[in-house]
């Protein structure tokens, strides 16, 4: 291949700051650029959307990597991976963050994925917007060294952010990208992506790339560890994913959960999950439908009732009614609105 | 949208959430034939930013979209 040939990259692309960043300073040096956006089903937009709220602004859904792609002018290639990665949440070799958010094995995973699509692409190389330091797990050097050689990437990773900081890749060897025109950035600071976001003209971009991952999310780790301990046989879908996502939830017993929805919007989602479950709402229906997933006896119907209850406008009251219905059946209790106690006992 | 052309293809993609109708749309417009126009039926609202972003991307050219209800007609020409 001549020297002149341009270099072609495939790009990990989450459309945040970085990964824009990383691709639009590769396109000015004239790489061709091919991203790929990994839908993992951990993604906080994705769930926004499966909401679907009819008042939300699209502009506020959208997926940012096609918004990275449009505004820089390059492909980007959406891919489902959700099933693949669920595994990979399930069982990280390297561990997990401070919540579920397996950082490492997420980037090895990711850059497989990547380098296969390279390969079939004929490209030279992949790239990531990563910066040296910026993240304490996935992003320190012994990680990024880790990363690539884990991936079977050696010399064909580039950090086109840090890269100066970095070993050079074959492009960068053999003098087809000018190593000079790569950056040294370090360090947690954004002001230095700022002022090339500037440079670059982008002032359109999303916030950065773990802010949009529930697996960083405290309260979803919380659902998550719960839902792989009871899982029978531990075997969990990406489907029973879906619902740690909305609601309050509640361990009701081994075999046994309750969501209850928090708004409008969280009350239709679990509604369009309830075939074959039951669930609860007041009469009147202001307030939470309370989704339970399992097969409840008596007793347990009249907790899930009483939890439904308190959260409705009726959780004053001495008494209230709630229906309780699976596929068309219908039956009506008269409970007790949960205490707090109640509450902080069964609370995920 | 102004005018809306006859589509050589239909996507139905009701019920569908993000990455689908995206990847979907993908898969149905690298089966077309330059200048040929697609339209997708989908209720996902994100869509609505998300066919024009990836038409601006990949070089196509987002036609418009109509509301029926709580769905979306949108056109795409492949370029």
């Amino acid at each position: 291949m001549s020297s002149s040939t341009p270099v072609r990259a495939v790009g990990l692309i989450s459309g945040g700051l970085d990964s824009t960043l990383a691709a639009a300073l590769l396109k000015e040096v004239g790489v061709e650029v091919f991203g790929l956006n990994f839908s993992t089903g951990f993604c906080k937009v994705d769930h926004r959307r499966a909401i679907n709220d009819p008042r939300e602004d699209p502009a506020r859904l959208r997926n940012p990597a096609l918004r990275a792609g449009a505004l820089v002018g390059f492909p980007v290639e959406v891919v489902d991976v959700a099933e693949a990665y669920l595994e990979v949440v399930k069982n990280p070799r390297f561990g997990y963050g401070a919540n579920v958010n397996p950082c490492i094995d997420c980037r090895i995973f990711m850059l497989h994925k990547a380098r296969a699509v390279m390969e079939e692409r004929g490209a030279d190389l992949v790239f990531t917007g990563e910066v040296l330091g910026q993240r304490p797990m996935s992003q320190y050097k012994k990680a990024l060294r880790l990363i690539e050689a884990q991936t079977g990437l050696e010399g064909r990773l580039l950090r086109p952010l840090s890269a100066r900081y970095l070993p050079p890749t074959i492009p960068e060897r053999t003098g087809r990208l000018d190593r000079s025109r790569m950056l040294a950035m370090q360090g947690r600071s954004r002001k230095p992506q700022m002022d090339l976001a500037a440079r670059l003209g982008i002032s359109e971009y999303s916030q950065p790339s773990g802010g949009c991952c529930y697996l960083a999310d405290p309260n979803f780790a919380r659902r998550f560890r719960d839902l792989v301990t009871h899982a029978p046989g531990g075997r969990v879908e990406p489907e029973d994913t879906t619902l740690l996502k909305v609601g309050r939830h509640f361990r009701l017993a081994p075999s046994l959960k309750l969501v209850a929805g928090r708004n409008e919007g969280e009350n239709r989602f679990l509604e369009r999950h309830a075939d074959g479950q039951w669930t609860f709402a007041t009469l009147d229906g202001a307030g939470a439908l309370a989704l339970c997933l399992g097969e409840p006896d008596e007793a347990a119907q009249e907790l899930a009732a009483a939890i439904a209850a308190r959260y409705s406008q009726h959780r004053d009251e001495a008494m209230v009614q709630v229906r309780a219905a699976r596929n068309g059946a219908e039956r009506c209790l008269r409970v007790a609105p949960a205490g707090d106690d109640l509450l902080r006992r069964y609370r995920l | 949208m102004t005018t809306h052309p006859a589509p050589h293809r239909v996507l139905d993609v009701l019920g569908y959430f993000c990455p689908i109708p995206v990847i979907r749309t993908s898969r149905a417009v690298g089966e077309m034939a330059p200048g040929q126009v697609l339209e997708i039926l989908s209720d996902d609202r994100g869509v609505l930013a998300d066919i024009p972003d990836w038409c601006a991307a990949h070089g196509h050219h987002y036609l418009g979209h109509r509301a029926e209800g709580r769905a979306y007609r949108l056109l795409v020409r492949k370029g």
